[in-house]
Formats: C-alpha cells, sequence, structure tokens
C-alpha cells in the first residue's frame, strides 16, 4: 500500500473513533518516511484527541521542526502548551 | 449577588474578578493604591481603605454584603483582626484565606464560614497531577474524598457505564465524560471537538481516551490509576 494510500485509511480509522488501527497506519508510513509531516500531524491530532498530550505535543513539535510554516500545527502545539 | 473582597493580592484579585465576570455587584478594598488601581475597571467600586480601621470599616456596611471575603493572609494579625471586625459588625458570611494551619485554627474559631488553603490546595492538586500522567484534574472534596479527571482505563474502553460495574467494582462514580470527537474540517484535515456529558446515563458508552470526571475515596482513585 503505497503512502496516500495508508494516511487514507488512517484518517478513515481515526474519524471511526478506531485509533489502535489509526496509530499503525501512521507508524506504517513514519517507518518508511520518518519525517512525513501528515503522519506526524494526524498521529499529534489522534494522541491530542486520546488525551496523550505530551506525545501530541512532540508530533506538533517535530511537524514544526520540518516545516514552521504550518499553521494547524503550530495552534495545535501553542493550544497543548497552554493547558 | 453583592461581595466584598478585602485584600487585593493574587488571590483576592482573582476572586475580584471572578465574581465580577459573573455579573456580581463587587466592592474591593485594599491599602495600597497600585492593587486598587489594577481591579478598579473590573469592580463596580474599588477603594483604598485600611479595613483594620473598625470606623472606616463601618462606612462600608459589611452587613449589607452577601458575603465578606478575607483575602489578607500575609499579615496574619490583621487578618484577625478584619474577620473579627466583619463578624461584629454583621457579615452574613465570612470566606477568609489562610497561609497557615494555626491560623486556619483561629480563623475558624472567629466563626469563619469558609476557610481556604490555596497554596495548600493548589500543592496538592499540582502534586497529583504531576505524579500521575493520566490525571488532568485533581479537587481535594473532603480529607477522603476527590474529584478527579482521570483517562479512561482501557479496560473500560468499548463499555458503557453500567458494564464497567465501575461503582460496585471500583468504588467510583463517574459524574461525568469528557471527550474529544474526531471530524474532518473543509481541508480534509482531521480535527476535533470537545464534548461533555455531564451525569451520563448508565447506557453511556466510554471511548478509549475519554477522560472520566470522577468522585471516589482517594484509595480507590489510586486504585483506578493503577487499572
Amino acid at each position: 500500500m503505497g503512502t496516500e494510500d495508508l494516511l487514507e485509511e488512517a484518517k478513515f480509522e481515526l474519524l471511526a473513533g478506531r485509533y489502535d488501527n489509526a496509530e499503525k497506519f501512521l507508524k506504517r508510513i513514519l517507518k518508511k518516511e520518518p519525517k512525513n509531516i501528515d503522519a506526524l500531524f494526524n498521529l499529534g491530532v489522534l494522541y491530542e484527541i486520546t488525551h496523550q498530550d505530551s506525545r501530541a505535543l512532540e508530533c506538533f513539535n517535530q511537524v514544526l521542526e520540518i516545516s514552521p510554516e504550518h499553521r494547524e500545527a503550530r495552534e495545535h502545539a501553542e493550544n497543548l502548551a497552554e493547558l | 449577588m453583592q461581595f466584598l473582597v478585602i485584600g487585593i493580592g493574587r488571590f483576592g484579585k482573582a476572586v475580584a474578578e471572578a465574581l465580577a465576570d459573573a455579573g456580581h455587584d463587587v466592592v474591593a478594598v485594599d491599602e495600597n493604591e497600585e492593587a486598587v488601581l489594577e481591579v478598579e475597571v473590573m469592580v463596580s467600586q474599588a477603594l483604598v481603605m485600611d479595613a483594620t480601621n473598625e470606623r472606616a470599616l463601618r462606612t462600608l456596611g459589611v452587613g449589607d454584603f452577601d458575603a465578606v471575603i478575607v483575602a489578607t493572609s500575609q499579615n496574619i494579625e490583621s487578618s484577625l483582626l478584619i474577620t473579627m471586625l466583619a463578624k461584629e459588625l454583621g457579615a452574613k458570611k465570612i470566606v477568609a484565606k489562610t497561609s497557615t494551619l494555626l491560623q486556619a485554627k483561629v480563623l475558624k474559631r472567629l466563626g469563619v464560614d469558609l476557610v481556604v488553603y490555596p497554596e495548600k490546595e493548589m500543592g496538592q492538586r499540582v502534586a497529583q497531577i504531576l505524579t500521575s500522567p493520566r490525571i488532568f484534574e485533581f479537587i481535594e472534596l473532603s480529607p477522603t474524598h476527590s474529584l478527579v479527571e482521570i483517562v479512561a482505563p482501557e479496560i473500560f474502553a468499548g463499555k458503557t457505564i453500567k458494564q464497567t460495574n465501575a461503582r460496585a467494582d471500583y468504588g467510583v462514580n463517574i459524574i461525568g465524560i469528557k471527550r474529544r470527537v474526531p471530524e474532518m474540517d473543509e481541508n480534509g484535515q482531521v480535527t476535533y471537538r470537545e464534548e461533555t456529558i455531564i451525569a451520563p446515563s448508565p447506557d453511556e458508552g466510554i471511548g478509549s481516551g475519554d477522560l472520566l470526571i470522577v468522585i471516589a475515596k482517594d484509595e480507590n482513585i489510586e486504585a483506578l490509576k493503577k487499572l
């Protein structure tokens, strides 16, 4: 399965609330492409949804290291840093 | 309602601000002019006054307020004197801030309705939150019971509240659920919205990563953390 398909599957599982499955798909992408911004961002959202805030913050910070202009990642990171 | 806040330090200011924000009439007094100027725009009236001066305090009509908040715990003597004067002048309800156990005992003897110990309470909350990453909020309700927000244990995920047997098996009462519900935004990005269910029905399901608002004995909360 290609990166795009894996990401689609991950988002589908995330929206369905099947977080374990979504995490597996996202980690498969990151194993191949450790700096994949979409996978890192969605993994951050997944951790945030499941209240694993320090892990989520780590993911958003990684996105910002790769792409400092990523507005959503900055918003999520700032929101988490405030808590 | 009408409130009189005596002492505009960090605590007094926070109480005055919260009461004013909630739409109540707040009169705030302090000896320090700078402190008074800081809250002037927030409250109904802010006055520079030495509240240990009985005559000055009398002019405020202490008995007309629904509650008097004595927030001058830095100076124990003046805190006790103000509390005593407020009581003599007919305060309906007195709330006093304290920073020591001894002061708390004396304030109770003076007939204070509620003694608050913010440093101690905040210290306990921070310690609880720091020592357990699964605890998001901690409020001590009594020496034996607390209210906490805790990430739902994995064994609860996918079950209804009734199916968890939380009360019978673990001695915890689930009084609310906070969850982040995933959704897709207009750009196709997965995001979430916050949802809080207060007094959930026994048939409400618990999802992975939900935050449970729980009231329980402290020992039962400790056991829940380990599940």
